[in-house]
């Protein structure tokens, strides 16, 4: 697992972790995000199951696991948070934001005590990493792709952590973070969203809400980062996207690994 | 690295099975007992229809035998008890190992990579111990490599070991209350098996008395016949239910011995 540093200023720190050159083939890979505020840490998507042994040590690179005190999971698949129970494990005084559309069901995740959802509601909440990091924003991204879905804006940072939109099946040769070229990704990108992206009007009102926030950099939970200008870029794309396509005259498709 | 925490995950995981087996071979019992009560009620109706007082010792000896299906009730009930708890245990027992698993990948993991792939013979030895046994973590939280690093990766490391031996311990304390849960349920079937020889004592006595009454004996011939069946069915599950036991056991100490079996 490699990990690089996105944002470091005064105490606030953005991590990416990801590009698993020794992940099995048949798991798609993830980024898991983590932002360290003046020592205490949340955990943005922290993957599923299989990956905890490889996140974990290389998260152990940058904090205390006893400082983790949140985790924030954008929806409620289970590469997103299966590995929850391992982190509650480790850290029973995590408390962990979702959905309240998806409390129910994350919960199923427990491997023995009870897992305990904190709900975001629809319109979405500001969170405070422990008791003296930073706030942070819950961003509604609703039907993109799941029905109780959300982003998560750090202001200090000025970075978007996007989940499941600007994502991107890249393959494995390309080793680079952060998109570089822009029309070489969508190429990585299209399918992805046309297919698992149900609503067009949901992601319209969507890079609506994140042109508002003018957010530097945009960090998938599937792919690359987008910084600087494509970061306009991907939300352009974004707005000339129809989504939620499936065309049952065309030949079978290839079997998917899911987002 | 972890081939052999691997397969003792496993083997955790078959105790479900096994106590599954056990459950299952308890439950027919419950239908082997409802077949004896119709064989008892079939005596006693058959001994009340024989003539001049001569059914009265058969009668007798069938309306002890009656007694037996309520006799294997309440072990029956006993032996599905403990089922529940040992499955119980078990369940519990493939969480914990599951996530000590993944803790001690985790924990490995943190070790560097040259530590972990050189081939210095003190680094290759700590990281090839099979991690089920308390002593395990212990050399290997006492080992050098574990305090490579600076202070926070040597922390975090502490931490995990700490959260890792307390899963073992949780573990063990599982395994030996499945271990006392198995030896119970042996007990219980000590008892059916005493009910079963009571009951073919009985089927015995019932022949011998029908010898005496001719021709109206055979349908008390057939009853004891019947009988015997019986018994031998309660006994070919109660055998059934001690080689799942005797199974369950022998995998149990082995874990607890931190040794694991491959088939």
């Amino acid at each position: 697992m490699k990990s690089k540093t996105l944002f470091n200023d005064n105490g606030h720190q953005w991590i990416a972790i990801g590009r698993d050159p020794e992940k099995d083939s048949h798991v798609i890979d993830t980024n898991e995000y983590v932002i360290i505020s003046h020592g205490q840490a949340m955990l943005l998507d922290p993957g599923g199951i299989q990956i905890f042994p490889q996140v974990l040590a290389e998260l152990a690179k940058y904090v205390r696991v006893e400082d983790i005190r949140a985790i924030f999971a954008s929806h409620q698949d289970p590469d997103i948070s299966s590995s929850l129970a391992m982190w509650l494990d480790l850290n029973p005084s995590i408390t962990t934001y979702c959905s309240w559309l998806w409390t129910g069901f994350i919960s199923h995740f427990s491997t023995g005590n009870a897992i305990e959802l904190h709900p975001i509601p629809d319109h979405g909440m500001r969170i405070k990493i422990g008791d003296h990091g930073a706030d942070v924003e819950a961003i509604p991204a609703h039907y993109c792709h799941s029905s109780g879905n959300f982003s998560l804006y750090d202001p200090t940072a000025g970075i978007l952590f996007s989940g499941d939109i600007g994502a991107a099946l890249v393959p494995s040769h390309e080793t680079e973070l952060m998109v570089t070229d822009f029309d070489q990704h969508v190429e990585y990108m299209r399918g992805f969203h046309i297919r698992w992206m149900p609503s067009t009007s949901a992601l319209r009102s969507w890079t609506q809400r994140v042109r508002a926030l003018k957010p530097d950099m945009i960090c998938p939970q599937h792919g690359s980062v987008f910084q600087g200008e494509m970061v306009g870029k991907l939300l352009d794309w974004l707005d000339t996207l129809e989504v939620g396509q499936w065309n049952d005259t065309a030949p079978a498709s290839q079997p998917q690994q899911a987002a | 690295m972890l081939d052999v925490l691997s397969v003792f995950k496993r083997n955790t995981n078959q105790l479900f099975g096994i106590c599954v087996d056990i459950l299952n071979v308890g439950r027919s019992l419950q239908q082997l007992s409802l077949s004896m009560q119709i064989l008892a009620i079939n005596g006693v109706v058959q001994a009340a229809k024989v003539g001049d007082g001569k059914g009265r010792p058969i009668l007798a000896l069938v309306e002890i035998l009656n007694h037996t299906p309520g006799e294997i009730r309440p072990e029956v009930e006993t032996i599905e008890r403990l089922c529940a708890k040992l499955a119980k245990l078990a369940a519990h027992s493939s969480n914990t190992v599951w996530r000590y698993y993944q803790l001690i990948a985790g924990l490995l993991t943190t070790i560097p990579r040259e530590y972990r792939t050189s081939s210095r013979m003190h680094a290759d030895a700590i990281l090839d111990l099979p991690f089920t046994t308390p002593d395990d973590l212990a050399q290997l939280t006492a080992h050098p490599t574990f305090q490579t690093g600076d202070a926070l990766a040597r922390s975090n490391r502490q931490s995990i070991a700490t959260i890792c031996r307390a899963n073992l311990t949780d573990l063990h304390e599982r395994l030996e209350e499945a271990l006392s849960c198995l030896d119970d349920t042996r007990r219980a079937l000590h008892g059916l098996e005493t009910i079963g020889l009571t009951a073919r004592y009985m089927a015995f006595c019932i022949a011998s008395e029908a010898a005496g009454l001719g021709e109206a004996g055979m349908n008390f011939k057939n009853l004891a016949t019947e009988i015997g069946k019986a018994v031998d069915e309660l006994n070919a599950k109660t055998h059934t239910m001690k080689v799942s036991i005797d199974g369950g056991v022998e995998m149990v100490e082995l874990l607890l011995r931190g040794q694991a079996r491959e088939k």
